[in-house]
């Protein structure tokens, strides 16, 4: 008897354990916004910080991917760091794509230092959607 | 007996009660368009016309949201009469973005009261996302 009791609990927490595996990627919102515009930031970070008060536990990922010409202003440290604090505060990270960053001759060390690169923009956006049910909007 | 026959009912209905609610969430299809350049509303409404056929009866939703700079158009009450008229022949809903209206210096009362004015139009696209809205934006 005491052996059966002991069965079903190791039974019942293995479900349990399962189920909590699952949750965290699945039932999460996530979100990727990508803009060439780097005045943009600002209503994406509002926007950011709305979607983390309404999700509350579920809000999880918020990516903003930057590219084309207008880069270069994310070389900018002092103007970067008006948006980064607040990006910091709502979860938000930033990118920007490698190719524009090749194509304008700027070195990933220019960045400032909050600013992360991906290989190509494009892929990426289309990563987020197809393999992590990402929410995505292009501006 | 009664219990048996209570029970059965029960069972009967938590089978059958399930897939109806199921389907009712899946009814409808709603759409929603983040556009940044008002000539785009003509295609749009192409769009929303194919999918009207498409859908059928399940043709939920159709919203369109204009941001950004092409927001000061709005004020061209004319060449805006155009597109509100098709808007409503096509049941596609207008929506423009308050951040752009107060960026590029938009008064609410010099746009038709045609367009529904959102606060922020990149929150209330992904708002529209999760409630199941397929997106696109131009």
């Amino acid at each position: 008897m005491k052996r059966s009791i002991g069965i079903l609990l190791v039974l019942i927490m293995l479900g349990i354990s399962g189920n909590a595996q699952n949750s965290p990627q699945g039932d999460r919102n996530n979100y990727v916004v990508s803009t060439t515009k780097i005045p943009q930031l600002q209503p994406i970070i509002l926007t950011a910080e709305a979607l983390k008060k309404e999700d509350g536990a579920k809000y999880g990922d918020f990516q903003i991917v930057m590219y084309g010409s207008n880069v270069k202003g994310l070389t900018n440290k002092e103007e970067m760091e008006t948006y980064t604090g607040k990006a910091k505060a709502a979860g938000v990270s930033i990118s920007v794509c490698k190719i524009s960053l090749e194509r304008l001759g700027i070195d990933q060390s220019e960045l400032h230092e909050y600013i992360q690169v991906v290989d190509h923009a494009y892929t990426h956006l289309i990563q987020l959607q197809k393999n992590k049910n990402y929410y995505s909007l292009q501006l | 007996m009664k219990i048996y026959f209570l029970s059965s009912i029960v069972l009967l209905l938590t089978l059958f009660a399930n897939p109806i609610q199921a389907q009712a969430q899946h009814e409808k299809e709603n759409y929603v368009v983040l556009t940044k350049k008002i000539p785009q509303l003509e295609p749009i409404f192409l769009t929303a016309e194919t999918l009207a056929e498409e859908d059928g009866k399940n043709f939920g939703k159709f919203e369109v949201i204009i941001c950004g700079q092409t927001v000061k158009e709005l004020t061209d009450k004319e060449m805006m009469q155009k597109y509100i008229n098709k808007a409503k022949e096509h049941n596609v809903e207008l929506v423009a973005c308050g951040f752009s209206l107060n960026k590029f210096g938009v008064d609410r009362k010099d746009i038709s009261p045609k367009f529904r004015v959102v606060e922020n139009g990149i929150l209330y696209n992904l708002q529209l996302q999760k409630k199941g809205y397929t997106s696109i934006s131009l």
